[in-house]
C-alpha cells in the first residue's frame, strides 16, 4: 500500500465531474418555466469512466481494481476528455401545453443528490490529506 | 467550468423569475386601471422566458451545453378588456359601457405562485453549490 496512490486524483475527477453536472442541474431550473425546454444532465458514471480510467466500479465496467494498482501515469495524466462531453438531453417529465419538459421536483432532488455526493468525495479527499499528514508527522496529529 | 457557472446559471432562473413577479405585481395594481399613457386601458403584461447557451465558449464547441435563462421579451396581452356598465364613470363610452384591464386576479396569483416556486428552486440551487463549495475549502483544512 502505497502513501501516494491514485485516490486523491480520482477523488479530484470526481469532485470535477460533480460540480460540471450541478452547472447541467442548475441550468434546468433556471428554465423550469422556458416553453419547449428539454432538461439535460451529466452522465456520472460515463464521465467518470472516460476521465479516471479503471477507478469507476460499476457493472459492465471493466477494470474493477484496487484505487492503489491503477498507475499514477494513467490515472493522474490530464484526461483527454472533459465531463462536458457527456451532458445529454434525458426525458423529463411529460411535456407540458408550453412544451417544457422540466420535472422541478426530480430537477431539486437531483441537485440534492448531487451535492451530497460531491460533499462525500470532498470529505474522502479531506480524509486522505489527513492521513497524509498524520504519516508525515510522526504519527502526531 | 468552475463554480462560478453554475451560480451564474441560477442567478438567470432569479433574475427571470424576479421579472415574472414584478410583471404579475404590476398586472395586479393596475387591475382596474381605465387609462395608461396612450389614454388606453392598461393591457396586461407577460414576460416570454428564452433558454440561452450560457458559457459562449463552452457553447461554441458543443452547443447548447449548459443553458441560463433569459426574458426575451414583455409582451403586451392584447386580449379584449372586460365591459362593465358605468354610466358615470369618467372613461364611459357613449353607450355607458366602460372597459377595464384584461387583468384577471386568479390568472396572475396564480402566476405569481408558481414564479415564487421556481424562483425558490433556483435559491435552492445556489445553496447547495454554496454548500459545495464550502466542502472543498474545508478539504485543505
Amino acid at each position: 500500500m502505497r502513501i501516494f496512490d491514485a485516490t486523491l486524483s480520482t477523488l479530484e475527477r470526481a469532485l470535477d465531474v460533480r460540480l460540471a453536472r450541478q452547472a447541467v442541474l442548475a441550468g434546468n431550473v433556471a428554465n423550469a418555466d422556458t416553453p419547449g425546454f428539454q432538461p439535460r444532465d451529466l452522465d456520472f458514471a460515463g464521465a467518470m469512466a472516460a476521465v479516471a480510467p479503471g477507478a469507476v466500479h460499476a457493472p459492465g465496467l471493466e477494470g474493477v481494481r484496487r484505487a492503489g494498482d491503477v498507475p499514477l501515469a494513467s490515472a493522474g495524466a490530464l484526461a483527454p476528455t472533459s465531463p462536458e462531453q457527456f451532458v445529454a438531453e434525458v426525458p423529463g417529465a411529460a411535456a407540458g401545453l408550453d412544451g417544457n419538459a422540466v420535472d422541478l421536483d426530480r430537477t431539486l432532488a437531483a441537485v440534492a443528490e448531487n451535492g451530497l455526493q460531491y460533499g462525500v468525495a470532498a470529505r474522502a479527499a479531506q480524509k486522505k490529506l489527513a492521513m497524509l499528514r498524520y504519516a508525515a508527522n510522526d504519527g502526531v496529529g | 467550468m468552475d463554480f462560478l457557472s453554475a451560480l451564474r446559471v441560477s442567478g438567470t432562473g432569479l433574475s427571470a423569475e424576479r421579472t415574472r413577479v414584478n410583471l404579475a405585481a404590476s398586472n395586479l395594481a393596475n387591475a382596474e386601471s381605465t387609462r395608461g399613457p396612450d389614454g388606453k386601458p392598461y393591457q396586461r403584461l407577460d414576460p416570454v422566458l428564452e433558454a440561452v447557451p450560457f458559457d459562449a465558449e463552452l457553447s461554441a464547441a458543443r452547443p447548447g451545453e449548459l443553458q441560463g435563462v433569459r426574458v426575451a421579451e414583455i409582451q403586451k396581452d392584447d386580449g379584449p378588456g372586460r365591459r362593465v356598465y358605468s354610466p358615470s364613470h369618467p372613461d364611459a363610452g357613449p353607450d355607458g359601457y366602460v372597459t377595464l384591464p384584461n387583468v384577471n386576479p386568479i390568472h396572475e396569483v396564480v402566476n405569481l405562485m408558481s414564479a415564487q416556486k421556481a424562483y425558490d428552486a433556483n435559491a435552492t440551487s445556489i445553496e447547495t453549490l454554496k454548500t459545495m463549495a464550502q466542502r472543498a475549502l474545508d478539504i485543505a483544512r
